[in-house]
C-alpha cells in the first residue's frame, strides 16, 4: 500500500492504518529499535509504542516520507527506555557505536553543556552535506540507526573491515570540522 | 563534547539525511532519469573533487604572461610539494602556455598521480561562466516548472563525470571559490578513481557533465543534463613503493581474539600502507554468510575488537625524516584483500605528498625503528 493511502486510514482514524504500517514498515522500525535496545521484548514494545505514537500524532501530521517519521520516534522511544533502564549494561550495538563517536569527540577543555542545540544542528547538517553519498550513508547507518558494521557492509557489499576504516576517517573528518566551527 | 551532547547533535540530523539513508541506493542517487540524454549505468565509481587541495589554488601569483594552465599547474605543485619530495609518480601533461592559447570551452587535462587507492586527475573546465558557477552553488525548492518541491525535496546543480560513458561519477564538495578563475572563465577540479575501477594499460575517455537534478526523497529524483563540460583521457600510473621491515615485529594484543603483528611498511609518496597479521585475518576476510542471528552478532563483536585495537596501534604511528621533521601517519583508508595470512591497511595523507627516501625512522606501537 502507498504511504498517501495509509496515511488516509489514520485521518480516517481507521485502525487498519495501524496493521498496514505494520506490515509495510515493521521491519526496519523494528530494526533500529533493537540495534538500540538489543533486546527483543523491549524491541517488540518499543514498536508498539511507535504505531501509538504515530497513531496519536496523525493526524494532524501528515509525514512525509512516512518511514522516517516512524524510524524517529522508534528511535526517540527505544532512547527513553534505554535511559530509564538502570540495569542497562553496554550491550547494544548502539552503545558500541556511541563509544566509537566519544573516542574522537572527546575534549577534555571544550565548553561542556554550552553548547547550543542549534549549532549542533548547523554543524553536523553542514559536515553531512559535504560527504560523499557512501560515506554519508555508512554514517548515518551506524550512528543514527545503530546498525552494526557487518549488516551495513552486507548491505552496500564489501567487507566490514574496509568500511569500518573508512568510518575512521569520517569520524577524524567530522572532528576537524568541529573544531574549526569551535564546537571541539 | 560528552554522550549527550553526541546523543543531541544525533537528534539534530535532518530529515533528509535520515530518508536518504533509509535504505542503501547508490544507483537511484547517482543516476537519475536523465531527460535531455539518456546515459548508461554500468558500474559506479567515485569522484572525489577534493576541496582541501583546491583550498591552496590562487595563493601563489605568476607573472603575466602564463595561461591558466601552466598557473595552475605551478600551484598544484607546490600545494602537492612535488618538486621538494621529487616525486616521480606525479605526471604532468602538457598545456598551452600563454594565455592566449585557452580555449573557449572543452576540459584541459593537468596532471595525475597514482595514490595507491586512487588514481588521481586534476583538470581544468573550460568556458565555465560566473552564471553557471552561481547554479551550481545554488539549491532550489521548485521544480523545473516552478512547482514547490514536497518537504525533503531539492533541486540542485552538480558536476558529474562518466568513463567512457558508462560509469558515473559522483560531484562532491567542490570549492568553487578557489577553484572558480572568473577572468578565465575556467573550474579546476580533481577527480578520484578507485583503482579496482581502472585496470592497468586501460585508456579511458572522462566526461564531465553539468546536471540539474531533482531529489524528491529519497527513492525519486529526476535530472536533467544541462551541457556536456568535456572530455580528457586519463589511464592508470605506476606507483613507486619503498618497503621495510621492522627487524622485529611490533606485537599487539587483542584479549578476547588473540594476538597480532606490524611486520613492515609500504611507504609510498603519497602514504603508508602497514603489513600486518593477526589471529582475526582467517574469519574477518572470509566470504560473509551467516547461519543466524547470533552468529552474526558473534562475527560483528570479534570484528569489531580486532579493528579497534589495529586502530589504536596505527593511530600513535609517525614517520621521521632525515631533515629532523616528523609527520602522524592518517587512520587508514580501506585494508586489502589477504595475501596469506598478511593484510595491509592502506593509509593516505590526504594533502601533500613525501619523499619516501627521506624517512630514516618510524614509530609504531610504541616502539622507534631507525631505517637508516
Amino acid at each position: 500500500m502507498e504511504d498517501k493511502q495509509i496515511l488516509e486510514l489514520y485521518w480516517a482514524r481507521s485502525e487498519q492504518a495501524i496493521a498496514e504500517t505494520g506490515r509495510k514498515y515493521g521491519a526496519p522500525v523494528r530494526r533500529v529499535a533493537l540495534n538500540i535496545l538489543r533486546d527483543e521484548q523491549d524491541a517488540d514494545e518499543c514498536v508498539n509504542d511507535t504505531w501509538l505514537g504515530a497513531w496519536n500524532s496523525i493526524p494532524p501530521q501528515r509525514p512525509d516520507p512516512l518511514l522516517t517519521y516512524l524510524c524517529k520516534i522508534a528511535r526517540n522511544a527505544a532512547l527513553s527506555r534505554r535511559r530509564a533502564s538502570l540495569a542497562q549494561k553496554r550491550n547494544s550495538s548502539f552503545d558500541v557505536a556511541l563509544e566509537e563517536l566519544e573516542a574522537c569527540l572527546a575534549a577534555p577543555d571544550s565548553p561542556e553543556g554550552e553548547l547550543e542545540a542549534r549549532d549542533l544542528a548547523t554543524a553536523i547538517n553542514g559536515f553531512l552535506a559535504e560527504l560523499p553519498y557512501e560515506d554519508r550513508y555508512v554514517f548515518l547507518r551506524r550512528y543514527w540507526y545503530g546498525d552494526e558494521l557487518s549488516r551495513i557492509a552486507d548491505q552496500m557489499g564489501g567487507h566490514s573491515h574496509r568500511l569500518s576504516v573508512r568510518l575512521s576517517r569520517t569520524r577524524k573528518k567530522l572532528k576537524n570540522y568541529l573544531e574549526k566551527e569551535g564546537l571541539l | 563534547m560528552n554522550r549527550d551532547q553526541i546523543l543531541q547533535m544525533l537528534e539534530n540530523i535532518d530529515d533528509r539525511f535520515v530518508t536518504e539513508a533509509a535504505r542503501f541506493d547508490p544507483v537511484g542517487r547517482r543516476s537519475p532519469t536523465e531527460r535531455s540524454r539518456h546515459m548508461k549505468t554500468k558500474r559506479i565509481v567515485t569522484l572525489a573533487l577534493a576541496a582541501a587541495l583546491l583550498l591552496g589554488l590562487g595563493a601563489v601569483a605568476y607573472a603575466v604572461g602564463m595561461s591558466i594552465y601552466r598557473q595552475r599547474q605551478e600551484e598544484l605543485r607546490q600545494e602537492l610539494q612535488i618538486d621538494e619530495n621529487k616525486v616521480e609518480d606525479y605526471v604532468e601533461y602538457p598545456v598551452a602556455q600563454e594565455p592566449e592559447e585557452v580555449s573557449g570551452s572543452g576540459a584541459t587535462l593537468l596532471s595525475t598521480m597514482n595514490d595507491g587507492e586512487f588514481q588521481r586527475i586534476w583538470v581544468v573546465l573550460n568556458g565555465m561562466t560566473p552564471e553557471m558557477i552561481q547554479q551550481l552553488e545554488h539549491t532550489e525548492q521548485v521544480d523545473w516548472e516552478g512547482r514547490k518541491l514536497p518537504a525533503n525535496g531539492h533541486r540542485y546543480c552538480w558536476i558529474r563525470a562518466t568513463l567512457d560513458g558508462e560509469s558515473f561519477f559522483d560531484a562532491m564538495s567542490l570549492n568553487f571559490q578557489d577553484g572558480y578563475d572568473p577572468e578565465s572563465q575556467t573550474l579546476t577540479t580533481e577527480c578520484a578513481i578507485p583503482l579496482d575501477e581502472l585496470e592497468e594499460g586501460r585508456k579511458v575517455t572522462l566526461t564531465f557533465v553539468m546536471m540539474d537534478t531533482i531529489d524528491y526523497e529519497m527513492d525519486h529524483s529526476e535530472g536533467e543534463l544541462v551541457c556536456e563540460l568535456g572530455s580528457v583521457e586519463a589511464e592508470r600510473t605506476g606507483q613507486s613503493i619503498r618497503t621495510v621491515w621492522f627487524p622485529e615485529p611490533v606485537p599487539f594484543e587483542n584479549g578476547a581474539y588473540g594476538k597480532g603483528v606490524f611486520l613492515g611498511a609500504e611507504i609510498s609518496a603519497a602514504g603508508v600502507n602497514w603489513i600486518l597479521r593477526h589471529d582475526g585475518v582467517s574469519q574477518m576476510y572470509r566470504p560473509r554468510s551467516f547461519a543466524n542471528e547470533e552468529e552474526r552478532l558473534a562475527y560483528s563483536e570479534m570484528e569489531l575488537s580486532w579493528i579497534t585495537v589495529i586502530e589504536e596501534v596505527e593511530r600513535t604511528a609517525v614517520l621521521h625524516f632525515a631533515d629532523g621533521t616528523s609527520r602522524e601517519v592518517e587512520p587508514p583508508l580501506s585494508s586489502s584483500e589477504p595475501e596469506g595470512d598478511t593484510v595491509k591497511d592502506v593509509c593516505l595523507f590526504g594533502s601533500g605528498t613525501i619523499d619516501p627516501d627521506q624517512v630514516i625512522g618510524i614509530t609504531i606501537g610504541g616502539k622507534t625503528f631507525d631505517l637508516g
